[in-house]
């Protein structure tokens, strides 16, 4: 009959691959063609549109041949195996009966599969099935001519009736203890079979390493033995291998034995930790790219959202709760997919959805490894291969949604791709924090509905309870119970954050503190019920809603402050408002208009309160978000404090007088922390008004300092002025400089090298300051009042070193095992007990003596060096060649790490904010806010340390050392 | 509960092993030692036994002093001076925090953290040290058992027997000996271990320090690794023999170099040579030490290498044809009394250092560096060795190699306690004072 390749090949998936592929065998294999007929060459050109090698296996081998024109039913293992028997019988090289067995098998598959008798799930099935049939045919083989029990299990994929066109088959081996060497021998015989290579290639390539001890485990082991080894040596991801394992061949009792032994192994009581901290790795796991996943989005298997996360996923669920419920146990993903699914402890749209994403990527995996029999998992680069395949998944691709948009197959492909990974991504929020939410929704309906209702779905209370536990709550039942106070009913409340809170609790469950952030949230709802910010936010801003979720994970303070000012949560839905860095204008102008509607003076200055706690609040959300960083911090709160200050001064200074504020201290460097006080001095003119000065300077402190229900706005601290606080409140400029020129101390000298202007007339301000900078930088300062400045230092230290804690009670000490020298008895030197960042050896004091004390030397020849601030102070002495670029660094980076830590120190609500804790526990959350991966407690030990070493070194070089130059 | 462990528990239970011991060391080098019996050690294990840190040299603040010390499976040995009867094994630990993260300060995770630092620049570190020590009649009695010198072969006596003894005691804890001979001075000794890497070989002396200490007391006699116990002789070193493999290949071998050695070794005898100053105090860690390293003993008092000379502080060892994988640096100045882990750590980090900044080696010292007048020295660039521990405090302290290469913890701790160490020394009156000063002044 003759044939016409390109009409056969032209309704195919890839014509021209087809025809081309046809053409060969017209040349090459004419009789097969001729044997073939119309209706096998229609199929044969099906499968020559997708794949290369089966098509060459037809010309080579006329069993193959014959599948193009038999029966296309599906084929059990049964049936396969005794196909193989009778093939096998009185053959000379039983491998390759068996690799051609096989490829056969492949062919009348992929026919069922590209001709759609059957889908994706069941070739899935198929494949394994024929696998089975053929193992079952050689374990027969082998036993035959060894005599003795064995039985095949089947691990992986196998175990699950999830095959791969091409994959290796993992098995292990059970023998009997009677004929234990029969066993052996059979199981030996059997790897030497399938591994022997033929013409025809190799059936499968059999794995036999998840058997006990891998290669070095002995090959068959009995069910005593693989008893004792899993009772007392398996590790935990054995077990979870063994959730595959089925008995797939050979002796039937050996295997249902088998599979009995491992049931309370793989589902034992308690969860195994390692599941725990698998899944609770599971997000990150999703997110990470590491090198494995380098093939990027092309990696249908490994890519973040690729076939492997669905599996794993699973798997975990089955692991959570199906130690409790047995219909969960089912070793095949999209059984148990389902299962988990009708249990309810998955949601069924999500279920739907993994469902599709699990089939369309197993189809395309299907394809790819098809085309050149290869395993591979990985999608072409060029656009003409991938369109090829493209071609082949057609049929599962969405349709093009209008007439007109222009549905290029290799766009839809792509974009179906990118859809789906992007929806399994964020399967952990899905699968794994959604049901804990979708429980309360059935809950709530159930209450409309009359009795009877369908009470199966939503995850029950102890499921959720264990779910909890596992993704990492320490008190579930707590945990269960704000949830159920946050998302239960059918408030309009509950609705929307039974739709916030899946997104919210991966970020929950990862912060510092889960439990308390869980807390937190739920107070904070609790207490703003009456203002829609909280709901207004996480409806209509999801990014929110995580940082959020971060926020209250990580600081119970930043939690109160939002519960008592709600309105902060309306600056947060800004996205373009929290991620910028406000200046002290910003400040101003909020302040401003405080001013204008009149509102400062007003009820003893609450609502500059307000604003004040406000804007510390969303400072310390930034901080604690990761968008603000400590310098960040620093200048938003000296800015925020100077237009406080501002705001009360305007409201306070009475006409006829001019009046300044002169930031000291930290406030003066613009280095704030969230817990400094505001040290300034007061300068008024003209001098006959200074009573009203000093009037308004009172109203002045009072309005920023009083304490009220709502909280001070600052501490405003006046001791550093002239005569301390015998001394009046305010002075006149020429006061100021009468006093400094002739009692003016060292230390007082040394605490104006911070002076700067922070608020009111601005004229004075700053001819307060340089008036100020002739005293304080003389051409060449007294050596005396270096030497007092040092001494003085040296005081503060030796105070310091007097408060250590002493130790109480005697103490176990271990005594050296061998003789060689030990520590000199009777003064074990021992490790300082107290860090104190501040005050320490190497703290931040050390940091701004030093800068201070470079500045009072150079000051006088070099007026660069004249800047408040330690950062700023270290760089102008560097850029002034005063001070080495490597000691400014180290003193740098020392005062930032310092800082921060401090910082933090307060958002934890710690009264010690300069101490660094000596409870493990607290390092370990400390680290964990500033950013560390975990564990992370001895690492930011580590570099407070070397940060605390380096600035005492420059210190002692450049403070005390008087030679330095 | 991986193989290993596997294997200790079953020849625990095959053996009838009542007791392990559970060794660890403190920042000083000393031995620590905790017993379980064998019903605790699965869970030993799995879950650590947990102890006091603060009780520890160098190990705790008080309040973080809850410490796990988990035993390392792979360095499981039965003690083998224990009888033959209801055995008693020993393994070295790893010690964790409670949060189940290594320990900082654990001088085995000190070593490891050099290992690994080593091991992303594709480098496996190997040693070989050459250990000394005294046989004496006790420890308050430093006599020496006999005259002999440099590979004498004294007539049986005690020592010879001990020598024996102490190899057969290692080599039955799976530790290969490869020679030992009598030393230059008299009643001092030298048993040289096959080179293995630097954690093995840590752990192994420390058991070489206990084995000999035990075989000694066995047999009535004291062995000391005091650096410097008799003035007028020679002094106990360790020397050191380091090589780096790049896989199976000896990244210090190049055949075609006339000292046939590479870019590599001599970039890392140049980092050894740079921060040599610095890293004195933890390889020569005591007083007594600084005895030890001064003229007449063929001891390295300056900072300079060479191929034959034995008062270089480097010593190319001569190359043996065929035989690229022994190429190796031989340092000189480690006495048997250090602490092994953070030796190794601080020569391995000099070294790393000279690779990675690309160091360049100065010329070789040809002549007896000791001959030269100081402005030769001065003007062949030839430093010297800290004098003392306090010098030697000195420089440590100045060194962010040290600190980075033991971490702030153990570098705090260790010029600390070496600090009081020195101080206690200085306060004291010798003999050499009162003999000398007493009668003229």
């Amino acid at each position: 009959m003759p044939v016409d390749p390109a009409a056969a090949a032209g309704v195919t998936s890839n014509p021209d691959r087809a025809e081309a592929a046809l053409r060969r065998l017209v040349e090459r294999n004419p009789q097969t063609m001729d044997r073939l007929g119309e209706e096998g060459i229609a199929r044969l050109a099906v499968v020559a549109a997708v794949s290369g090698p089966l098509v060459d296996g037809v010309a080579r081998h006329d069993r193959m041949a014959a599948v193009l024109t038999g029966s296309l039913e599906e084929r059990p293992a049964g049936r396969v195996a005794d196909d193989c028997r009778s093939a096998l019988t009185g053959a000379e090289n039983p491998a390759a009966v068996l690799a051609v067995e096989q490829r056969a098998g492949l062919l009348h598959i992929a026919l069922r599969d590209l001709l759609g008798i059957a889908s994706t799930p069941q070739i899935a099935v198929e494949l394994a099935d024929l696998a089975q049939g053929i193992l079952a045919a050689a374990t027969e083989h082998v036993t035959a001519h060894t005599g003795g029990r064995l039985a095949v299990v089947a691990m992986g994929k196998l175990g699950g009736r999830e095959l791969n066109y091409v994959s290796d088959v993992d098995v292990i081996f059970v023998g009997s203890d009677d004929e234990w060497s029969a066993s052996t021998r059979a199981a030996e015989r059997f790897m030497r079979l399938m591994a022997t290579v033929t013409p025809a290639g190799r059936a499968y390539e059999v794995d036999a390493n998840l058997r006990p001890e891998g290669k070095d485990g002995s090959l068959v082991r009995s069910i005593q033995a693989y008893r004792s080894y899993y009772q007392r040596w398996a590790k935990t991801w054995e077990f979870q291998a063994l959730l595959k394992a089925r008995p797939l061949a050979g002796d039937a009792q050996l295997g249902s034995s088998f599979a009995e032994l491992i049931e309370p192994f793989v589902w034992p009581d308690r969860l195994h930790e390692q599941a725990v901290e698998e899944i609770q790795q599971l997000k990150g796991v999703v997110e990470s790219s590491a090198p494995v996943r380098r093939a990027g989005p092309r990696q249908v298997k490994l890519a973040p959202g690729g076939l492997r996360d669905i599996e794993f996923a699973v798997q975990l669920l089955q692991l959570v709760h199906g130690r409790h419920d047995r219909s969960l146990r089912s070793p095949n993903t999209l059984e148990a997919l389902d299962a988990l699914a009708s249990g309810g402890y998955v949601g069924y749209a999500d279920a739907a959805d993994f469902r599709h994403a699990y089939v369309f990527l197993r189809t395309v995996e299907h394809r790819l490894q098809l085309a050149n029999l290869r395993r591979t998992h990985t999608l072409p680069h060029g656009d003409d291969e991938r369109r090829r395949l493209a071609r082949t998944v057609a049929a599962h691709l969405p349709e093009p949604r209008a007439e007109g948009e222009h549905a290029d197959l290799l766009q839809r492909f792509d974009t179906e791709l990118a859809r789906v990974q992007g929806e399994v991504r964020r399967l952990h929020e899905k699968l794994f924090y959604r049901p804990l939410l979708e429980r309360f929704a059935q809950l709530s309906s159930a209450e409309q509905l009359p009795v009877g209702a369908d009470e199966e779905r939503g995850l029950a209370a102890d499921a959720a309870q264990e779910r909890l536990t596992a993704l990492g709550f320490a008190r579930p039942q707590v945990a269960l119970g704000h949830l159920d106070a946050l998302a239960g009913g059918v408030s309009r409340r509950a609705r929307l954050f039974r739709t916030a809170l899946p997104a919210m609790l991966p970020t929950l469950a990862s912060a510092p503190d889960p439990d308390e952030g869980l807390a937190a949230l739920r107070s904070l709802a609790d207490s703003t019920k009456e203002s829609p910010q909280l709901l207004r936010a996480l409806r209509d801003h999801p990014p929110v809603a995580d940082m959020l979720a971060r926020v209250l994970g990580s600081s119970r303070v930043v939690g109160r402050w939002l519960e008592r000012q709600p309105e902060v949560l309306a600056l947060l839905v800004d996205d373009q408002g929290l991620q910028r860095r406000r200046n002290a204008d910003d400040y101003l102008r909020l302040a401003d208009g405080l001013r204008r509607r009149r509102q400062v003076g007003n009820e003893e200055g609450a609502a500059l309160r307000r604003m004040r706690r406000r804007e510390a609040a969303r400072i310390a959300f930034r901080d604690l978000a990761g968008l603000a960083d400590v310098i960040d911090v620093a200048t938003e709160l000296s800015g925020l404090a100077q237009a406080c200050l501002q705001a009360a001064l305007d409201s306070v200074v009475p006409d006829g007088v001019t009046m300044a504020v002169i930031g000291m201290g930290k406030l003066g460097g613009s280095e704030l922390g969230y817990a400094s006080d505001l040290d300034v001095l007061l300068v008024a003119e003209p001098g006959d008004a200074l009573a009203a000065a000093e009037q308004a300077a009172e109203r002045f402190l009072e309005l920023l300092s009083a304490i009220t229900p709502e909280g001070q706005a600052f501490r405003v601290d006046l001791n550093l002025r002239p005569e301390g606080k015998q001394g009046p409140l305010v002075r006149t400029l020429s006061s100021y400089r009468n006093y400094y020129e002739r009692w003016g101390e060292t230390w007082e000298l040394q605490a104006l090298t911070q002076a700067r202007h922070v608020a009111g007339d601005r004229a004075l301000g700053r001819s307060f300051v340089a008036t100020m900078a002739d005293l304080v930088y003389p051409p060449s300062p007294p050596a005396k009042r270096l030497t007092d400045i040092r001494t003085m230092k040296a005081r503060v230290e030796r105070e310091r070193a007097g408060d250590r804690p002493q130790r109480t009670g005697p103490r176990r000490r271990m005594a050296p095992t061998g003789r060689l020298g030990g520590t000199p008895e009777g003064s074990p030197p021992r490790r300082r007990t107290r860090i104190d960042l501040k005050l320490g050896p190497g703290g931040m004091a050390d940091v701004e003596w030093t800068v201070q004390l470079l500045q009072l030397r150079h000051g006088g020849r070099r007026p660069a060096v004249r800047r408040p601030g330690a950062l700023a102070g270290a760089a102008a002495c560097v850029d002034a060649g005063v001070l080495s670029s490597q000691d400014g660094q180290w003193l740098q980076n020392g005062w930032r790490l310092l800082a921060a830590v401090r910082n933090m120190r307060y958002l934890t609500g710690t009264h010690d904010t300069h101490v660094l804790p000596s409870n493990p526990r607290e390092m370990e959350r400390l680290a964990r806010m500033l950013g560390y991966p975990r564990p992370g407690g001895q690492a930011l030990a580590e570099e407070v340390a070397r940060a605390m070493r380096r600035v005492r070194k420059v210190h002692e070089r450049c403070f005390y050392d008087a030679a330095t130059p | 509960m991986d193989r290993q462990q596997e294997y200790v528990l079953r020849t625990v239970e095959e053996r009838d092993i009542r007791f392990v011991r559970l060794w660890f060391t403190d920042v000083l080098g000393m031995l620590k030692s905790v017993s379980v019996t064998s019903s605790e050690l699965e869970g030993a294990f799995t879950e650590g036994i947990g102890f006091d840190g603060s009780a520890v040299d160098g190990f705790a603040r008080v309040q973080e002093s809850d410490m796990l010390a988990v035993p390392d499976a792979s360095t499981f040995q039965v003690l083998p001076w224990r009888g033959e009867n209801a055995g008693v094994g020993r393994m070295f630990c790893d010690i964790l925090t409670p949060q189940g993260e290594p320990f900082a300060a654990d001088p085995r995770h000190v070593l490891r953290r050099n290992l690994a630092r080593a091991g992303d620049m594709g480098f496996s570190f190997y040693v070989h040290p050459e250990m000394e020590f005294f046989l004496f009649k006790g420890p308050d009695d430093p006599t020496p058992l006999d005259n002999g010198g440099y590979f004498d072969q004294t007539p049986m006596d005690v020592q010879q027997d001990f020598r024996r003894e102490a190899i057969q005691t290692l080599e039955a804890m799976g530790i290969s000996v490869e020679y030992s001979h009598h030393e230059v001075a008299p009643s001092q000794h030298e048993i040289d271990l096959r080179y293995a890497d630097a954690l093995t070989m840590a752990d192994n002396l420390m058991t070489y320090r206990l084995v000999v200490k035990e075989v000694a007391i066995a047999r009535g006699i004291y062995a000391t690794f005091m650096p410097k116990p008799l003035a007028e002789h020679w002094g106990s070193a360790m020397h050191t023999h380091v090589s780096l493999f790049d896989g199976d290949t000896n990244a210090f071998f190049n055949p075609n170099d006339p000292s046939h050695l590479s870019e590599t070794a001599k970039q890392f005898m140049a980092g050894v040579l740079a921060h040599a100053r610095e890293i004195t105090a933890v390889c020569c860690q005591w007083v007594n030490s600084y005895k030890r390293l001064v003229p007449g003993f063929e001891a390295p008092v300056f900072v300079s290498w060479g191929r034959h000379n034995r008062s270089s502080l480097l010593r190319i060892p001569m190359y043996k044809p065929n035989k690229p994988a022994s190429t190796r640096i031989e340092f000189r100045a480690p006495d048997p009394a250090c602490n092994p882990y953070l030796t190794f750590a601080v020569v391995l980090a000099a070294g790393l250092r000279g690779i990675e900044k690309d160091y360049q080696l100065p010329p070789e010292a040809e002549d007896n560096i000791y001959e030269m007048t100081d402005s030769e020295r001065r003007a062949a660039g030839i430093g010297s060795l800290p004098r003392n521990l306090d010098e030697a405090l000195s420089e440590m302290e100045e060194s962010e190699l040290v600190a980075e290469a033991l971490g702030e913890h153990v570098f705090e701790f260790f010029l600390r306690n070496k600090r009081v160490e020195w101080d206690e020394y200085r306060s004291q009156v010798t003999p050499f004072e009162v003999a000398k000063y007493l009668p003229t002044l």
